[in-house]
């Protein structure tokens, strides 16, 4: 549930729609750019009392924008990373439902960019690349479903 | 004593702290506990040392058992703040500082439990910006612990 959230989260405020993809899919980051590729990190928190796992749940994610220029991902990056508010759909600070999940918050705890060298096809191709990372704190209202 | 067995051995989660206005009443559980840390109890000393003690040794009878504090800590939600809170606020007030002092019993996953009476002397909510509140709350524990085995 709170990877569909994410999901829903990072397509509105990237504004790149089904070009956000989880890293659990194969994705062409050469092809058809600017794409967004999140995956969820290592570090969850699942915070117990002697009442059960209640939450709130705490998950970081990696969000990495691949795009044709540098300055394209870094918009994109902008547009992820601004303050939620009544005008901008940004992330930071982020508070709402969302795919049977509340968010009680997101916050950006990195950020650097990248230009790597990357094979495709058996020739190496330089593809601008911006990633970020960021906190999740949440709780969900349904019991998670089977993948 | 019996010898240990692995078997006999647990860990923390599960247990649960309770409390009544009487040893025979209805006990309130008090929910999303996370540590509960019973009393460090201590057997005072009282020196009866003089000119007749032997060997040049010091002499000692036991004293009276201080029977310390417990401390509760607790994922914060209002309802169970609140709850704390009132137990806080009970010595406050003229009319309701006999209440302040509770019968206690925490109950351990082997369903052993320790029994006292006591009072909230501090309850606190500490606000991290990027964590979820955790309480603590202490009971001044007045008079003897019992414990009772599990059944």
């Amino acid at each position: 549930m709170i990877d569909a959230a994410i999901n829903t989260l990072l397509r509105n405020a990237s504004e790149l729609a089904e070009k956000v993809k989880p890293s659990v899919e194969r994705v062409n980051v050469v092809a058809g750019l600017p794409k967004l590729v999140f995956s969820r990190l290592p570090g969850t928190d699942r915070r117990y009392t002697d009442d059960g796992a209640n939450g709130p749940f705490q998950a970081r994610y990696q969000v990495d924008i691949f795009a044709e220029k540098l300055l394209e991902a870094v918009e994109i990056a902008r547009r992820i990373t601004s303050p939620a508010d009544d005008t901008v759909f940004g992330l930071d600070g982020y508070r709402g439902t969302v795919a049977s999940t509340f968010i009680h918050r997101v916050y950006f705890t990195n950020e650097h960019w990248t230009v790597g060298d990357t094979e495709v096809d058996g020739k190496q191709q330089t593809i601008p690349r911006y990633i970020i990372e960021l906190i999740v704190e949440y709780r969900e209202l349904q019991p998670p479903q089977a993948p | 004593m019996a010898d240990f067995v692995n078997a006999d051995a647990i860990i923390g989660y599960k247990k649960k702290i309770e409390f009544s206005d009487t040893l025979m009443g209805t006990y309130v559980k008090l929910a999303g506990t996370i540590n509960i840390n019973l009393p460090e109890r201590e057997l005072g000393t009282a020196e009866t040392t003089n000119d007749d003690s032997p060997g040049f040794h010091k002499q000692y009878i036991p004293a009276l058992y201080e029977p310390g504090t417990v401390t509760v800590s607790y994922r914060y939600g209002a309802p169970g703040f609140a709850a704390v809170e009132t137990l806080f606020q009970l010595a406050a007030v003229a009319s309701t500082r006999a209440a302040a002092t509770k019968f206690w019993k925490v109950t351990l996953p082997d369903t052993t439990v320790a029994a006292f009476q006591g009072f909230v002397t501090r309850n606190n909510l500490p606000l991290e910006i990027e964590d979820s509140p955790e309480c603590e709350f202490e009971i001044q524990v007045s008079g003897a612990m019992t414990y009772t085995d599990p059944a």
